[in-house]
């Protein structure tokens, strides 16, 4: 499903001084529906990586193939129609929107398209909410809910279009041990109900132990972790 | 949800950040269209003071000191088909409550019920007898109302030149006692004027009847109103010319049996060479100048005062001369022998001059016959109807001790049959003055008839002949409103720098906004929103902001030009006597300044904005970000080199111009200069970007350096460069503003005294509503008067024009004139402009020379020139002269601000020449000795209060006068402030802002053992140099741009003042960067952020 083919990043300007390498020649492979965990140390291009693949960033040289397609020769609007219609993002923070309920936070991502939302959207949206946990505080303002549900509600907002493939950062890295448990349990859970790929980088073992694959980033390769 | 429900929402929860983008929307829509309005409405209030001015008159025909027939106006309706009115209007003065209430300079206004049909009155006043209607303002200033008395003195009109040789000047005023009938405001005609003025004239409108009778006329006018739209002056100016008769030229047609000829003769006496050549057409026409003589002297005897005639009739050579056998016998001459004639040679202002001439007796006959002719001798009210000698009235000394009885004998008998008879020549020669060079033409055919006459006098005599001009009035009033000085853009172009601070202001909000809230956007962009569609959003956010800004601006706009018209109007009450400015709002400004206003936000946010959108997410979601400017391009660095660079070629060009500089390049040099700097702060504040900037090893190699306080501050500000610099460009904003229009400040009270100053070094201006005809300098008048000898005095002759003050804010092209003898100004007042054909050793002289082409030249107030006027030194202004013809003043030269604000003045010789028939001073000069300045002043307004003899401090009128420039200085002063106000909130929001963004910084300074005050001293060092950066730039520009007000003698730069200003600024300023930093920055605040982190 997800294949990279020699790419290259790095930030600063080529040939001088500033210029740091972060993923050399890297060429991976991620199969449909499978959950990857990847792990490593500070710096070693984790979050690079994951933008990379969520297509925020270009690579400077190599290939991304999402379902075969090279994605990293697409325009930025193309880009654009396949991180909405494709992709699920989760961060560390939650990223809400502070002036929009938590209902209109997880809506947000079928406005790109420009339609109104339609009545299936809407079900599969509260179904989500429902599934969470979350649906009674459907109204509430980020500002008025805790940490943890404001974490599920972003993962809820990953899921709300279906995506194939879902790219977590610190999920769980800003949350207590049992919000971390919880929300670890609703992205495997979610991801093998409705199928989707899901790529986890995390610092938490706990959280990679749970996935079907963990990799190893260090120094700009990936290779498969043994705990 | 929909997009919009989105943006609402985002409004909603950022209301408070929205807000202060909207507050800086609003500020620069309300300076922006409040300009616009304020164009708008002075555009409208010197139209609507022109209707109010003439009602539906839309032209007048004027004549100066002279009388036509008032059925004129309905002849030439009956030519035309328009409406006419016939008007007399004269000058007088009103009392009242016993005298402690009085008004000078009212217009006496006679009027018949043509009046209200040619001003498009509902209602004609219908007045008679005594019964008056006055101006609202001139009751006010009375304080009387319907039903009270007044005592009114009127300046007695004469169908003879005043100053006309042997008119008496006794009789200089009537009085009367009138009841008010009714007051009337501006729209009931009570500021009817046909001059092209602001001030609202004091009205007394009284019956033509009783006016004409008070004057002892009978049915005469000297303006006729004329309603005619669209009708062309010489469609109006033929008519005329088919429907005057001689009497409108105050011209008499009288047989004479004793000699059978027909005498044509003028109400004035003396005859204008136009009229006289007219007829002298005539074959065999007789030109008779009979003159009034002091004496026929002989050896031991004289005659006293006697007529002599002059003729073309009398065959005589220049040198000889007839007498009667009365005066032979008087004198004991006969033929052959010589005689001595002692006359009167009369100056502008009744300066006599005794001059002789000697004669030989060429003949003597008989006081009967032709050599009795009594009708030789004009009619002189005073003298010709004098019962005795001793009952003259000559309007010249008589020395009643010279008069013997046999003179009253001769006067009881002969009256004044003339004496003696000279040649034509002679009496050309000797008595031909400036109101005319005959007195009588004699036509040998008794058939000459009455249809002749008028047949002759149409044929040659055009109206301009007789002094009668046709004004477009109307026409004029309105273009002069419409081509007044353009409100909106002064407005526009000294409010630019407050407009700049309220754009960056909001640009400065919305920049935050966006730093604010760009992990929001870094989410949008993940969840598949395009840039576009981000772009998009901010946008319509920001028309929402800005449409809120925008209907807040424009109720700010008009409360903003209330606020200014409401200044001006209660500080030009006093001066102008009404309401001069009236707001108008015009929907299509509004949508104007709304829209401009619109695209100046939005293009001030896109900017930034499509350089925002352009960052990476991860970037976008980390918490301190700071969207930068760009960096230092090498265009920036070439405009930073060549503006100050051009500015200090353009400010040493214009110090090395020496007098010919010119002040507005100075001000292009400061607005060139500040830019400039700017872009120099914006390389300090890059400089310290670079690590290796700014320090160096004992070697003074560059290298990181050590580390120290200053330099942790100098790498702060570089860190948030484009914030820094917008602090800077506020505060110099603000500071150029403040500083600029604080330096034009003109104080007319400094060195008011020198005579170099605009008043002179005169004490009081003083003008009259009747003319003064005597000279106040001569002793003799002044014994004769009860004058004090304590005083100088210069008297100026005035012909009425537009008030070319800047208190008329119309555009103006005749300026009233003022003639003055130009040796009394010698070395007085300064010239701010000139021409070569100023003199630059004694520019007043320069009055008295004769241009090319006939043109005159002129002096006015440089301000008049400029604003008044819409010309510079070197233009011509045109008028149409007493005699019709065109008068073209040249002005070689533009004074400093002055006393003359208003006037065009030239010399005595060229006025007299293009107004001979014009009598009297009504504007004077006067300067007082010594200690006694306010002793003469009280003796002065004393002696002239039935001239209605307004006198002011001149330094006062001079003040009064720039009252008005003070006040728009005033106003941009405000809006200095306003700009100053404006960096203050910048400043606070950068540095509250910054503060909060560096909660973990400053924590962690706290946590290495930094103290509060430290830290706090740290944050201040970082806004103090900013703040002191902005400041200099302000202060340095400013005072580059009003280097010219800094040599002015008439501007007093208070050096303490400004520097008072520039400290009260920086007070300002470090007193919020210390409260703001010592609120801000706490220590358990700083212990939760590093606990946090």
């Amino acid at each position: 499903m997800l294949e990279l083919k020699k790419v290259s990043k790095g930030y600063g300007t080529p040939g001088t001084h500033a210029f740091r390498a972060v993923l050399t020649d890297l060429s991976w492979q991620v199969g449909a529906g499978i959950r990857t965990g990847i792990v490593g140390p500070s710096g070693s291009g984790k979050t690079t990586l994951l933008n990379l693949i969520g297509a925020l960033d270009r690579p400077d040289s190599g290939e991304i193939l999402f379902n075969g397609t090279d994605i990293s020769s697409f325009s930025n609007d193309q880009l654009a129609i396949f991180r909405q219609k494709s992709l699920g993002f989760v961060f560390q923070q939650h990223h809400l929107l502070p002036q929009l309920t938590l209902w209109e936070n997880v809506l947000l991502p079928l406005l790109p398209s420009g339609k109104s939302v339609d009545k299936d959207s809407k079900d599969w949206a509260e179904y989500l909410l429902k599934k969470t946990g979350i649906w009674g505080q459907r109204n509430q303002l980020p500002s008025q809910m805790s940490g943890g549900e404001c974490q599920r509600t972003a993962v809820v907002r990953a899921m709300v279009n279906k995506p194939s493939l879902i790219l977590a950062d610190e999920p769980t890295g800003a949350l207590d041990e049992d919000n971390a448990s919880i929300l670890s349990d609703l992205l495997i859970s979610l991801s093998r109900e409705e199928g989707v790929t899901l790529v986890t980088v995390t610092h938490s073992a706990e959280l990679a132990a749970r996935m079907d694959k963990v990799w190893y980033l260090n120094h700009g390769t990936l290779s498969p972790f043994i705990s | 949800m929909h997009i919009f429900q989105f943006i609402f929402r985002s409004l909603r929860y950022y209301s408070g950040r929205n807000l202060l983008v909207a507050l800086g929307v609003a500020v620069s829509t309300a300076v922006l269209t409040g300009g616009l309005i304020i164009g708008d409405s002075v555009r409208f209030s010197l139209e609507q003071t022109a209707w109010y001015r003439l009602g539906d008159v839309t032209h007048a025909v004027t004549v100066t000191d002279r009388y036509f027939r008032q059925e004129l106006a309905g002849e030439l309706r009956a030519e035309t088909g328009h409406d006419v009115a016939s008007v007399l209007m004269l000058e007088g003065m009103a009392v009242a409550g016993g005298g402690q209430q009085r008004v000078n300079r009212v217009q006496i206004i006679g009027i018949n019920d043509d009046f209200a049909r040619v001003t498009g009155m509902a209602q004609p006043f219908d007045i008679i007898d005594n019964d008056v209607v006055i101006s609202r303002n001139m009751a006010d200033r009375l304080e009387v109302g319907a039903g009270d008395a007044l005592l009114v003195r009127i300046g007695k009109a004469s169908l003879i030149p005043k100053n006309a040789p042997f008119v008496s000047d006794t009789e200089t005023t009537v009085t009367l006692r009138v009841t008010v009938k009714a007051i009337v405001d501006k729209t009931e005609m009570g500021h009817f004027n046909l001059k092209n003025s602001q001030s609202a004239p004091f009205n007394l409108f009284i019956s033509i009847d009783r006016l004409n009778r008070l004057m002892e006329f009978e049915g005469r006018a000297n303006r006729l109103l004329i309603h005619a739209e669209n009708a062309g002056i010489p469609d109006l100016y033929s008519a005329l010319a088919n429907r005057i008769t001689p009497a409108d030229g105050s011209l008499l047609l009288k047989y004479i049996p004793l000699t059978g000829e027909t005498e044509i003769s003028s109400e004035r006496v003396f005859m204008e060479p136009a009229v006289t050549g007219a007829f002298s057409k005539i074959p065999e026409t007789k030109k008779i100048l009979t003159y009034f003589v002091n004496a026929l002297k002989t050896a031991g005897k004289e005659t006293p005062y006697s007529f002599v005639a002059s003729s073309s009739g009398f065959d005589l050579q220049a040198d000889e001369v007839i007498l009667n056998l009365w005066t032979a016998d008087d004198l004991g001459v006969s033929p052959g022998d010589t005689i001595r004639m002692a006359y009167f040679e009369i100056g502008p202002l009744r300066q006599l001059e005794e001059r002789e001439t000697t004669l030989r007796v060429k003949e003597i006959v008989p006081v009967e016959g032709v050599w009795a002719d009594g009708d030789l001798m004009p009619h002189l009210p005073g003298l010709s109807d004098a019962g005795h000698c001793r009952e003259w009235e000559a309007g010249v000394p008589i020395d009643l001790d010279k008069i013997r009885q046999t003179d009253e004998d001769y006067w009881d008998k002969y009256k004044g049959i003339p004496k003696a008879f000279v040649s034509e020549t002679l009496g050309q020669q000797l008595w031909a003055n400036r109101f005319g060079n005959y007195t009588a033409l004699r036509i040998p055919d008794e058939e000459f008839s009455e249809e002749e006459f008028s047949s002759v006098f149409r044929e040659h005599i055009r109206p301009a002949d007789i002094g009668m001009a046709i004004l477009p009035v109307k026409e004029e009033g309105l273009a002069a409103a419409r081509g007044g000085v353009d409100f909106s853009q002064l407005f526009l172009g000294l409010s630019f720098f407050l407009l700049l601070a309220a754009i960056l202001l909001s640009a400065l909000m919305f920049r935050f906004n966006l730093e604010s809230r760009s992990s929001q956007t870094g989410t949008l962009i993940q969840l598949g929103f395009r840039n576009r569609q981000i772009f998009r959003i901010i946008l319509l956010e920001t028309v929402f902001i800005a449409i809120f800004g925008i209907f807040a601006g424009l109720a700010l706009a008009v409360l903003y030009t209330r606020l200014v018209f409401k200044f001006l109007n209660t500080l030009w009450w006093d001066i102008v006597r009404t309401e001069v400015l009236f707001i108008h709002i015009d929907v299509h400004t509004l949508i104007i300044g709304g829209v401009v206003s619109m695209l100046v936000i939005l293009a001030a946010v896109a900017l930034p904005l499509n350089r925002y959108l352009k960052r990476r997410v991860a970037e976008l979601h980390r918490k301190d970000l700071v969207l930068q400017t760009s960096g230092n391009n090498r265009l920036k660095k070439i405009v930073a080199v060549a503006l100050p660079l051009l500015a200090t070629v353009l400010l040493l060009w214009q110090l090395m111009a020496g007098e010919g500089r010119n002040a507005s390049m100075f001000f292009v040099a400061g607005g060139l200069l500040l830019p400039g700097l700017l872009l120099w702060a914006d390389f300090w504040l890059s400089f310290y970007r670079n690590p290796a900037n700014g320090g160096a090893n004992a070697q003074g190699e560059r290298t990181p350096g050590e580390l120290t306080t200053g330099r942790l501050i100098r790498r702060n500000l570089s860190r948030n460069r484009g914030r820094s610099l917008t602090v800077i460009i506020l505060f110099a904003l603000g500071t150029f503003l403040v500083v600029s229009t604080g330096a034009n400040r003109q104080d007319m009270f400094a060195d008011a005294g020198k005579k170099t100053s605009g008043a002179g070094g005169f004490h009081y201006f003083a003008e009259t509503s009747v003319p003064v005809l005597f000279d106040l300098n001569d002793p003799s008048r002044r014994a004769t008067e009860g004058l004090p000898a304590s005083f100088r005095s210069v008297q100026f002759h005035r012909v009425d024009g537009d008030d070319a003050s800047c208190l008329n804010l119309n555009r103006i092209s005749n300026p009233a004139i003022l003639g003055v003898g130009t040796g009394q100004l010698t070395g007085r007042f300064s010239f701010s402009t000139r021409t070569e054909d100023l003199d630059p050793e004694d520019p007043w002289s320069s009055l008295e020379k004769e241009l090319p082409g006939g043109v005159v030249p002129a002096i006015a107030d440089q301000t008049v020139i400029q604003w008044g006027l819409g010309m510079k030194v070197g233009d011509t202004l045109m008028y149409q002269n007493e005699t019709g013809d065109t008068l073209r003043l040249k002005l070689i030269g533009g004074l400093a601000p002055s006393v003359f604000q208003g006037f065009v003045i030239i010399g005595d010789s060229h006025f007299l020449k293009h107004y001979p028939t014009h009598s009297g001073s009504s504007v004077f000069l006067v300067e007082a000795d010594g200690n006694e300045e306010e002793e003469t002043g009280n003796d002065l307004q004393m002696i002239f209060r039935d001239y209605g003899w307004e006198m002011n401090q001149a330094p006062k009128r001079l003040a009064e006068f720039y009252s008005v420039t003070n006040t728009y200085l005033s106003i941009f002063l405000a809006l200095g402030a306003l700009g100053l106000a404006l960096g203050t909130i910048g400043l606070a929001l950068v540095l509250a802002r910054t503060i909060m963004e560096r909660q973990h910084e400053l924590a962690v300074l706290r946590a290495v053992g930094f103290r509060k005050a430290r830290i706090v001293a740290l944050v201040a060092g970082e806004y103090g140099r900013l703040l002191l950066a902005g400041v200099a730039i302000g202060f340095v520009t400013a005072v580059v741009a009003t280097l010219p007000a800094f040599f002015s003698e008439n501007t007093d730069i208070s050096f303490s003042t400004i520097a008072w200003v520039v400290a009260l600024i920086l007070v300002n300023g470090f007193a919020w960067i210390h409260g703001l930093a010592a609120l801000m920055v706490r220590p358990d605040k700083l212990t939760d952020a590093l606990r946090s982190e």
